[in-house]
């Protein structure tokens, strides 16, 4: 009994590569496409997913990313070098998958070469002994000949092996197929994936009322693309966003939240169109889509001779729920230069704790608090700057105003700034993902395959005659399957099919 | 009283029944096979099925949509999911053994889904305002549905491997019926997979993106493909398979609760 077991344990571990070069690699890729590596491999992308998914990432937002790394400047290096904030596009997420897809084909491979040969084979001969085989039993049928018999089953679907006195058909072959398929689909998503990370870009745009954008790379404000991506790839148009509606829900339930989004746009100076969240415009192959919204309110700045320094739409940010945006001007044209950090309310109250908030984010009082600063604005530094944030750390405040559309504020050093009225704008992505056919096609055949690979069993059966007869009305009939496959019920339709019934049954045997 | 309020009356019913329901299915454990207790809270947990029914129908009829627009209707879709794939299996195989494994979660879930989750019904944001809604989340509860199922499964065997519970089948049966859960649930879950990157292509210009959402929905994906695929090549059954099971349903759980309040990603805007 003991040596029993150690000998069943020395067979399972691990056999040690051979010395010459040659045969490493042999070994190495044995080990490779060994199911045991398999599974491993596949538990390991599951587990390498997993800090993409909590630490924030930089294909995402560049800016959480920062505001991470200033928040935890303990662990921001080692994780930077650990790609921690690009887990998908890191050397080691794609070392697994590659390993993983390697392993797939080299599984895939052999199991092909396999099922071609047993394509063309014939079923195997029936044993010259059945009795042992499950749902043995003897039967009593209408008289046929097993040539009789072969034919029946082939119309149902059964591939054949006839002998002298005995048959085997055999069923699911669709199985492995499915099998075979579905870890093929897998590759061809993978290539979809890879070609579309190679050549794919995808952009982003903000577009105020009555302005335009035309397609190329300068006008977008963040662009990103794969590393074959060229610029020629860019389909030439332009488009100008007319006018941008939104609703928003005004009863209790769910106040504020937004109904409709709608863009109205011109396209190439001629075509009208209006752009809804889910349903993007396609360009040869590259996709608008309508992403976001904001206000953007009018400002004009005139110097004390009476000269407009500044007059605008001003992109402000949208800070939460109910649209309390943020927003700046600089005019670095002045000495000393100028700016203004504004908050652009919708609905604006005073709250006696908290300030001034909006309280919903339709134009319902909209109002704007402007803190008006001169000094240096820091942007002949060469370091670049956000247009949405104004470094005051060498400037100082010259006043502060609250203004609704319309009004005019006689500021300090006889700046006059005005709120002339309220714009809207939208924000657009613009992406082109040249993968996507083919993982769609990859993705349905991974379906399909799936199906048949997980539905469908493979299952023989064996019919014997009486021996020296070719035709005979008492059968022996038996077969062999997976044990959760109900090969009984498949005996029993064929069986009816050759005439038998219940009563006439002639003996069982277990 | 508005059909709003309707709904949450026969989601509270639900609870109430399924509470009735936690004391007599663990009367029923302690019994010999079948017995009138196990008969009177399988009458009882279709009652719970039907009140279920009702109050998505109520608050589909309320919002006039689908009731899926965030996660307390999504919460509620899964259990009745739960709750009807359980009675429809129970019509054709003897498993009211399970009743307590799927009363247990049910009452958890629906009970945070009106503690914490509870919004009002309205209608959608512009975002999920698409067929594919339909077509993606109805998949996803149809297969979070079975996979609870066989989380049920997964525990009643490891519980039973460890202490001989009389009254359960046997081991094998259980491991065979919790696998053939999966076999069940898996391409639904990988048809929900796809469908969803569908619509994220239709919607975000994308149609994988590393999104804290999908990223889980691929690990589950993953564990259950894993699950399968031992069985299949190397024979991995009834202890190991429960255990991949249960981090598989640990996966969709964190995905739910974890992801959608706490993780910033494009499905935020359901709301809780």
């Amino acid at each position: 009994m003991t040596t029993k077991q150690i000998s069943a344990k020395q067979r399972t571990e691990t056999v040690l590569p051979p010395l010459n070069f040659l045969g490493f690699i042999r070994w190495m890729w044995r080990q490779l496409t060994s199911m045991n590596t398999a599974l491993l491999l596949l538990l390991f992308v599951a587990l390498a997913a997993i800090p993409g998914s909590i630490l924030p990432q930089k294909t995402a937002s560049l800016i959480r990313v920062n505001n991470w790394k200033t928040e935890n400047p303990n662990l921001a290096n080692l994780f930077e070098s650990l790609s921690f904030f690009d887990v998908y596009g890191s050397v080691w997420f794609s070392a697994i998958y590659i390993l993983l897809m390697i392993s797939i084909i080299g599984c895939v491979i052999p199991r092909l070469k396999v099922y071609f040969e047993n394509w063309r084979q014939k079923p195997t001969k029936t044993p010259s002994v059945i009795t042992k085989f499950s749902n043995y039993q003897k039967v009593k049928i209408n008289k046929f000949s097993l040539k009789k018999i072969e034919e029946i089953a082939i119309r149902k679907g059964w591939r054949t092996f006839l002998n002298n006195n005995s048959l085997t058909i055999e069923k699911g072959f669709s199985r492995e197929a499915g099998n075979l398929l579905f870890h093929f689909s897998l590759i061809i998503i993978t290539v979809a994936l890879a070609f579309g990370a190679l050549f794919s870009y995808r952009g982003t745009v903000v577009v105020k009322e009555n302005t335009g954008f035309s397609n190329t790379i300068t006008q977008y404000d963040d662009f990103r693309a794969g590393r074959f991506f060229s610029e020629i790839q860019l389909p030439n148009f332009f488009f100008t966003l007319n006018d941008f509606v939104v609703d928003f829900e005004r009863s209790e339930i769910q106040r504020g939240a937004p109904r409709k989004f709608e863009a109205n746009i011109t396209l190439n100076g001629d075509e009208n169109i209006n752009l809804y969240v889910n349903k993007p415009i396609n360009i040869s192959g590259t996709k608008i889509f309508l992403t976001g919204h904001g206000y953007a309110p009018v400002i004009t700045v005139k110097d004390k001779n009476n000269q407009i320094i500044f007059s605008d739409a001003v992109v402000f940010l949208p800070q939460d729920g109910n649209f309390s945006s943020t927003g700046v001007v600089k005019i670095p044209d002045t000495n000393p230069q100028l700016g203004i950090e504004a908050r652009f309310l919708p609905t604006a109250i005073v709250d006696p704790v908290t300030g001034p908030t909006s309280t919903f984010p339709a134009l319902d009082n909209p109002e704007i608090f402007m803190s008006l600063w001169q000094g240096d604005l820091g942007v002949n530094s060469g370091i670049s700057q956000s247009i949405y944030k104004l470094d005051t750390s060498k400037m100082t405040q010259i006043g502060l105003e609250e203004l609704k559309p319309g009004q005019t504020w006689n500021a300090d050093s006889g700046f006059v700034i005005s709120f002339d009225e309220v714009k809207q704008f939208a924000s657009f992505q613009i992406a082109y993902e040249p993968g996507r056919f083919l993982a769609l096609v990859g993705a349905i055949l991974a379906m399909v395959g799936m199906i048949f690979g997980l539905g469908v069993q493979r299952r023989k059966i064996f019919i014997k005659m009486p021996t020296k007869s070719s035709s005979s009305n008492v059968i022996e009939i038996a077969g062999i399957a997976k044990e959760n496959h109900n090969l009984e019920k498949d005996i029993l339709k064929l069986l009816n099919d050759l005439g038998f019934n219940k009563t006439k049954k002639v003996s069982r045997e277990i | 009283m508005n059909l709003n309020n309707l709904s949450n009356l026969f989601v509270y019913f639900s609870i109430f029944i399924l509470a009735l329901n936690l004391i007599l299915f663990s009367i029923a454990l302690t019994q010999k096979k079948k017995n009138r207790i196990t008969n009177i809270a399988m009458s009882l947990t279709w009652l719970v099925g039907l009140f279920l029914v009702i109050a998505l129908i109520l608050r589909g009829i309320a919002a006039q949509r689908a009731p899926w627009g965030n996660m307390y209707e999504f919460a509620i879709s899964s259990v009745t999911a739960v709750v009807l794939t359980f009675l429809f299996v129970s019509i054709k195989k003897n498993i009211q053994w399970l009743g307590i494994f799927i009363t247990v979660p049910a009452i958890i879930l629906l009970g945070l889904a009106v503690i914490v989750l509870y919004t009002e019904s309205g209608p959608l944001v512009p975002a999920l305002k698409s067929t594919w809604l339909w077509i993606h989340v109805s998949s996803a509860i149809i297969s979070y549905g079975a996979f609870s199922l066989n989380f049920g499964l997964s525990i009643i065997y490891l519980l039973k491997v460890n202490n001989k519970l009389k009254s359960l089948p046997s081991l094998k049966r259980i491991d065979e019926f919790s696998y053939k859960v999966v076999l069940f649930a898996f391409p639904i879950w990988t048809f929900s997979v796809i469908s969803g990157a569908v619509w994220a292509e239709n919607a975000w210009g994308r149609y994988w993106g590393w999104d804290p959402k999908e990223t889980w929905a691929f690990i589950t994906w993953i564990i259950y493909a894993a699950y399968l695929h031992s069985r299949v090549t190397i024979g991995w059954k009834g202890t190991k398979s429960a255990w991949l099971g249960i981090a598989g349903y640990a996966a969709i759980i964190f995905n739910f609760f974890v992801i959608n309040i706490w993780v910033t990603g494009l499905h935020s805007y359901a709301g809780i």
